[in-house]
C-alpha cells in the first residue's frame, strides 16, 4: 500500500468521522469487553496448570454408593488410600494428603498476633509434590519434629516482619471444655513464599499429618471414613486413556471391608478448579468456580464480539457502496481488481486496528469494574499467547468485515460502477439484511437470557423456604468452642433486643454430609441403616425460625443434655418407610455412643434446608448442648449497639477466634451469588449489545435515508404525511427486527430451558419474556430508526429536491 | 488506430434481446478528432466505453492498434487504461478525498512510476493548465470549468494515444465550455486521437469528423 492509498484512506475516515466513530468505539469496546473475558477466562482455565507435571497429577474422588442413600461424590478420601494404592499399583510415583487442620484462628508469636484463615495438615511430600520455594527453612527437614509449623509469607510478614521467624514459637489458644483454655506451642519451621493466585489450594499455614490420629479408629472406619484430599502423581502419560482408575477395585478388594461400597475415580489436576461442583466435602478448593458459568461468559463474549462485528462489516459495506462510483474512475485510470481489493481491505484493517488499539485502553479503564463484577481478585495478565491472539482476532475483523464490499467493489466493471453510483445501497441488500437480523437474533437471545435469569434469581430470593430466617444474626464459635455455646448462649440471649437465641452445628442453607442412621422398622423391629444429615440443633431452634410441626413437638430442654430426641422432616418418613405413627419410633447413630437409643418427638413440614439448587433431601435434627453456631433474633432497632454487646460477649469467652457474625437474610442471598453475578453480567452484556446493534442502526438508517432523499421530497411534494413518511422509513428495519426475534425466541427458549434444569426448583420461562423482548427489540430499533427518520421527513422538500 | 467490425452491444430485458447498438462499422485514425451525435439513448456512451474498453460487444471485432481487443484477457485491458487510453467525463468524476495534485498522480501510481518522475510530470501539467495555485484544493473548493481541466490534466497525464470524452462539456457553462474545446483541439494539435460525445453542435466543430448515431446505427459519418 503506498502512501497515497493511506492518506486517502485517512481522509475517507475523516469524511464520515461519525459513522467511522462509531464503528470504532463499538468495535473497541465490544473488542474490550471480549478481551477482558478472555484474560478472564484464561485465568480460570489455566488453574493449577503452573505445576509442571500437572498432566499427570490427579485428586482421588471417592463416590459412595451405600444402600438407603443416593450416590454422593465427594473431594476426599480416606488417609488409608494414599500409601495402600501408591503400594499396590505400579503406576503411582506419588501421593499427598491434604487435611484442614483449623480454619479462622487466632495465632500468636513475637507478642503480636494475626488471623490464620486456614491451616492444614500435609504429608511432608508437599515439599516434593510441588515445587513452591521456601523464604526460610530448609525442605528437607520442615517436618522432623511433630510441633513444627510452616507459616505463609503474609502471616510472618505479619508476626515477624522481614525477620526470619524459623526456630521461633508459634502459639495458638483454645477451649478444651467448657471450663478450661489450653495453649499449643508450635514451632516456625519454614516459610513458604506465596502461591501461583491460580492454585486450588491457599493456606496460611502448614502441619504435618500425624497418621496416629487415625488409629484410634476402627479398621473398617478407617478404610470408609473420608478425612483428607489425597492427591497422585502418576508415571507419565500412565493414565492417558483416562483408565487408571479402573484397576482400582481389584487393589481395594484385598484388605478393604465392603469394598463394592465406595468407587474411587481420579480427577486430573487441572480440572480441580472449574470441574468440581457436584463434589460434597470440597472445602479446600479455593474460590472453586463452575464451568458452565465460564461458558455462558465465553458465549456472552462471542456473541459481543459477533454484533459488533457485523456493525463493522455492515458500516464498511455500507461505506463501500457509497463509493462503487470511484471505483469506476479508478478501473478506467487502469486500477487493477487487485488494487481496489487491497484499498477496501486495507481501509477496513486500519479501522479494525485503531479499534484495536483504543481496546487496549478500554481494557485498563474497564479492569477494576469488571473484576468487581465477576467478583474475583484475579491475575489477569496479558500472556503472548493471549496477545498474539488478540491481534490476530483484530486482523481477522479487519479482513472478514471488508472482505464483501472489497470483493464487490473489485468485481464491479467500471460501467457497472458507474451505473450503480445512483442505486447502490438499499437495506433490501440480502448481505446486509442478513446480517441485521443475525445482530438483532444475537441481542434478543441476551435478553431473553437476562430476563430468565433474571426471574430465576427473583424466584429463589422470594420463595418461601417453610422457615422464616428474617433478622436472625448468626455467630459461629468455631467447632473447637462447641461445649461453650450453652454458656455463651445464655449470656447473649440476655443482652437487650434479643427475643430469642438458639443454635446449631450447621448452618441452614448448607446443611450436607451425612451420618449412619440406625432406625428401627416398625415391623421387622429390626434396626436399619440409613446414610443421612443429622444436625444438632438447641431444642428452640424450632421456634426461632418459625418452623411447623406436623406431629409431636420440639424436644425437651431438658432433653439436650440427656435424652436423644429427634425431629424429622416429612421426606424422612418416606424415605425410612415409616407409615405409622412416628412419635417414639427409635433411632440410633451409628457409632456414637452406640448404646445410645433414642427416639423421635416431632416431625416438621419438609423445608428448603439446602439450596434451591438442591431437592430438599430427609433430615434429622438432634437435640444437643453442642451448637457452635448460635442464632439470635434481634429487634432491628438498636443494632450497632447489640452487635457490640455480642462481642463484647465473644471477648470474654473465646480467645481463639475473631468476632464474627452474619445477617442469616443476608447468607441466604449470597447462597445464590453466582446466579446473582451472572445475572448482572448479562444485564450489561445486553445493554451493551444493544446499544452496540443500535448505534449500526442509526447509521445504517442515517445512510438509506439520506439516499432517498429526493424521494422524500418528492413524496412530500405530493403530500405525504410526516408520519407517514417515518413509518415508511422505518418498516423495512422494524420488520427485520421482528424477523429476528421470531429467530431468537426458540432459540433462547431452548437454551434457557437447558440452564433451568439445573436448578432442582425454576420458574417457568413465561411468555410475556418473549413478548417483552420483541416489545424492547422493536421500540429500540424503532426510535433509533424514526430518529433519522423524523429528521428527513421534516426537512424542506425544496432543499431536497434542488440539491439533486 | 482503431477498427470496429460488425460492433453489437445488447441487453437482455425479458426474454427479449434489446439491441443498443447493431452492425456498428467505424474506422478511426491516429490523429483523428471524432465528434460522436445523436438523440438521447441511442448508444452513444455505449459505444464510448466498448472503444474504451470498460464495456464488451456482444458480438463483432474491435482491431486497436492491428491487435484484437474482443480476445484481450482482463489484465490486458488494464495495461492499455494504464498506457494507451485517457478519459474524460460528464461529470468530472474526480475523487473528492483527493487533491488535485493527488487526482491528477493517481495514474501515474497505477503505472507504478518513480516518485521522482510522478512530481515533475504532475508539475508540468499543472504549470501547462495554469493551476499550480490549486494544487492543495479538494474538488469542492474548485469551479465546474477548472474541475473540468483537473479531469482532463488527469486523463492525458499518463500520455495516452487516445482520449475519450463522454460529453466533456456537459454540466459547464458556455464559456469555460469553449475553454475545455479549445484545450482538446490542443492536445488534438499534439497528436492525440479525440473522440467525444456531445449534444452541441457548435463543440462538434471542433473536430474533423461527425459521426451520427440513430436507435444502435450509425446513421451519417461526415469530414468536416
Ligand atoms: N443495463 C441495461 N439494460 C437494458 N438497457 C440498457 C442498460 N444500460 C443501458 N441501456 C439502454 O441502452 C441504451 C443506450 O444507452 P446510452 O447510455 O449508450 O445512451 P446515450 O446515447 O449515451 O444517451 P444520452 O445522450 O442520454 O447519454 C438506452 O436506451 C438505455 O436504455
Ligand atoms: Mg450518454
Amino acid at each position: 500500500m503506498n502512501t497515497s492509498n493511506l492518506k486517502l484512506i485517512w481522509r475517507n475516515l475523516w469524511k464520515n468521522a461519525n459513522i467511522s466513530a462509531i464503528n470504532i468505539i463499538g468495535l473497541s469496546v465490544s473488542l474490550a469487553i471480549s478481551a477482558l473475558i478472555a484474560l478472564f477466562l484464561n485465568f480460570e482455565g489455566g488453574f493449577d496448570k503452573s505445576n509442571a507435571a500437572y498432566g499427570d497429577m490427579y485428586r482421588l474422588v471417592t463416590t459412595f454408593k451405600y444402600p438407603n442413600s443416593p450416590e454422593r461424590e465427594t473431594a476426599l478420601a480416606s488417609p488409608m488410600m494414599g500409601s495402600y494404592l501408591q503400594r499396590e499399583s505400579g503406576d503411582i510415583e506419588a501421593y499427598l494428603r491434604v487435611m484442614t487442620d483449623i480454619e479462622n484462628f487466632i495465632g500468636r508469636a513475637n507478642e503480636r498476633e494475626t488471623t490464620i484463615k486456614k491451616s492444614l495438615q500435609v504429608d511432608t511430600s508437599f515439599f516434593t509434590f510441588f515445587n513452591y520455594p521456601l523464604l526460610f527453612g530448609d525442605k528437607k527437614s520442615v517436618f522432623d519434629k511433630p510441633e513444627n509449623i510452616v507459616i505463609a509469607r503474609q502471616v510472618s510478614e505479619a508476626l515477624f516482619g522481614a525477620e526470619n521467624p524459623v526456630g521461633k514459637m508459634f502459639d495458638y489458644t483454645f477451649s478444651l471444655d467448657a471450663e478450661r483454655d489450653t495453649t499449643v506451642h508450635y514451632m516456625i519451621s519454614g516459610v513458604l513464599d506465596d502461591l501461583p493466585k491460580n492454585s486450588h489450594l491457599q493456606f496460611d499455614a502448614l502441619t504435618f499429618l500425624d497418621d496416629r490420629q487415625f488409629e484410634q479408629q476402627e479398621m473398617g472406619n478407617r478404610w470408609h471414613g473420608v478425612n483428607t484430599n489425597t492427591y497422585f502423581r502418576v508415571r507419565p502419560s500412565a493414565n492417558a486413556d483416562g483408565k487408571l482408575a479402573e484397576s482400582f477395585p481389584k487393589l481395594l478388594k484385598k484388605e478393604m471391608p465392603n469394598s463394592d461400597m465406595v468407587s474411587l475415580s481420579l480427577q486430573p489436576f487441572s480440572d480441580i478448579h472449574l470441574g468440581s461442583m457436584a463434589l460434597e466435602y470440597d472445602h479446600n478448593n479455593f474460590q472453586k468456580s463452575d464451568r458452565k458459568y465460564m461458558k455462558v461468559l465465553g458465549l456472552v463474549a462471542i456473541f459481543i464480539l459477533l454484533i459488533s462485528s457485523i456493525n463493522f462489516a455492515n458500516l464498511t459495506t455500507v461505506l463501500g457502496m457509497r463509493r462503487v462510483q470511484e471505483v469506476g474512475v479508478r478501473k478506467s485510470l487502469g486500477a487493477t481488481g487487485a488494487n481496489i481489493l487491497g484499498q477496501f481491505l486495507g481501509e477496513s484493517m486500519l479501522m479494525a486496528m485503531i479499534g484495536g488499539g483504543l481496546a487496549i485502553v478500554w481494557v485498563e479503564l474497564l479492569r477494576k469494574p469488571f473484576l468487581s463484577l465477576v467478583g474475583k481478585d484475579v491475575d489477569m495478565a496479558y500472556t503472548p499467547a493471549m496477545i498474539s491472539w488478540f491481534i490476530g482476532a483484530v486482523i481477522l475483523l479487519g479482513l472478514l468485515a471488508g472482505i464483501y464490499p472489497a470483493i464487490q467493489a473489485a468485481r464491479y466493471s467500471a460501467v457497472e460502477a458507474f451505473k450503480n453510483s445512483v442505486t447502490s445501497l438499499s437495506v433490501k441488500r440480502p448481505f446486509v439484511q442478513g446480517l441485521v437480523v443475525l445482530q438483532f437474533v444475537l441481542s434478543g437471545m441476551l435478553i431473553i437470557g437476562a430476563l430468565v435469569s433474571h426471574n430465576q434469581l427473583k424466584y429463589m430470593q422470594n420463595k418461601d423456604l417453610g422457615f422464616n430466617y428474617a433478622q436472625v444474626v448468626e455467630i459461629d464459635l468455631g467447632m473447637g468452642n462447641g461445649w461453650k455455646s450453652t454458656a455463651i448462649k445464655k449470656e447473649l440471649a440476655a443482652v437487650p433486643g434479643v427475643m430469642e437465641a438458639s443454635g446449631s452445628s450447621a448452618s441452614l442453607g448448607t446443611l450436607d454430609g451425612q451420618n449412619g442412621l440406625l432406625v428401627r422398622n416398625q415391623e421387622t423391629k429390626q434396626f436399619e441403616n440409613f446414610p443421612m444429615a443429622t444436625v444438632r440443633v438447641a431444642p428452640n431452634f424450632f421456634r426461632l425460625y418459625d418452623m411447623k410441626f406436623v406431629v409431636g413437638h420440639a424436644p425437651t430442654e431438658e432433653s439436650a443434655s440427656k435424652e436423644m430426641e429427634f425431629v424429622v422432616n416429612q421426606s424422612f418418613l418416606e424415605k425410612v418407610g415409616l407409615k405409622g405413627d412416628p412419635i417414639g419410633n427409635e433411632i440410633m447413630i451409628n457409632g456414637f455412643e452406640a448404646d445410645k437409643v433414642g427416639r423421635i418427638v416431632g416431625v416438621i413440614h419438609d423445608i428448603h434446608h439446602n439450596t434451591l439448587h438442591h431437592k430438599i433431601e430427609p433430615i434429622s435434627f438432634l437435640a444437643s448442648d453442642f451448637t457452635p453456631i448460635i442464632s439470635l433474633k434481634v429487634n432491628p432497632a438498636n443494632m450497632q449497639a447489640v452487635l457490640k454487646q455480642f462481642q463484647a460477649v465473644w471477648n470474654e469467652h473465646i480467645k481463639d477466634r475473631p468476632f464474627e457474625y452474619k445477617f442469616v437474610d443476608e447468607r441466604f442471598a449470597q447462597l445464590y451469588e453466582s446466579e446473582n453475578r451472572l445475572g448482572q453480567i448479562l444485564l450489561v452484556a445486553t445493554i451493551l449489545s444493544i446499544l452496540i446493534a443500535c448505534l449500526g442502526l442509526l447509521a445504517l438508517s442515517a445512510f438509506i435515508i439520506q439516499q432517498r432523499t429526493k424521494e422524500i421530497g418528492i413524496r412530500k411534494v405530493l403530500g405525504a404525511t410526516t408520519a407517514g413518511i417515518v413509518g415508511l422509513l422505518s418498516k423495512d428495519f422494524l420488520k427485520l427486527v421482528i424477523l429476528s426475534m421470531a429467530f431468537a425466541s426458540p432459540l433462547a427458549y431452548f437454551l434457557m430451558e437447558k440452564w433451568l434444569q439445573d436448578f432442582a426448583y425454576h420458574t417457568n420461562i413465561a411468555w410475556w419474556v418473549f413478548a417483552l423482548t420483541v416489545a424492547i427489540g422493536v421500540s429500540v430499533a424503532f426510535v433509533t430508526v424514526s430518529f433519522q427518520g423524523i429528521k428527513a421527513a421534516l426537512a424542506n422538500p425544496v432543499n431536497s429536491l434542488r440539491s439533486e | 488506430m482503431i477498427i470496429l467490425k460488425n460492433i453489437e452491444r445488447y441487453y437482455n430485458t425479458g426474454s427479449q434481446k434489446t439491441w443498443v447498438l447493431k452492425n456498428i462499422n467505424i474506422q478511426v485514425n491516429k490523429g483523428d478528432f471524432v465528434t460522436i451525435m445523436g438523440p438521447s439513448g441511442s448508444g452513444k456512451s455505449t459505444l464510448l466505453n466498448i472503444i474504451g474498453m470498460l464495456d464488451s460487444p456482444d458480438a463483432g471485432e474491435y482491431i486497436f492498434n492491428d491487435e484484437p481487443v474482443h480476445t484481450f484477457s482482463e489484465k490486458r485491458r488494464t495495461e492499455l487504461h494504464k498506457h494507451a487510453i485517457g478519459f474524460v467525463f460528464q461529470a468530472y468524476h474526480l475523487i473528492d478525498e483527493l487533491t488535485v495534485y493527488e487526482n491528477i498522480e493517481m495514474p501515474l501510481l497505477y503505472k507504478g512510476e518513480r516518485k521522482p518522475d510522478r512530481q515533475s510530470r504532475v508539475a508540468d501539467i499543472l504549470d501547462r493548465f495554469n493551476i499550480v495555485g490549486k494544487k492543495d484544493l479538494f474538488p469542492a473548493q474548485l469551479s465546474g470549468g477548472q474541475q473540468q481541466l483537473v479531469g482532463i490534466a488527469r486523463a492525458i497525464i499518463g500520455r495516452p494515444k487516445l482520449l475519450l470524452a463522454d460529453e466533456p462539456t456537459g454540466n459547464l457553462h458556455t464559456s469555460q465550455g469553449e475553454m475545455t474545446m479549445d484545450l482538446l483541439r490542443q492536445l488534438n494539435s499534439e497528436g492525440i486521437t479525440i473522440i467525444q460525445v456531445t449534444h452541441n453542435e457548435k463543440f462538434a466543430e471542433y473536430g474533423n469528423r461527425v459521426i451520427q448515431i440513430e436507435d444502435g446505427f450509425v446513421r451519417t459519418d461526415t469530414n468536416t
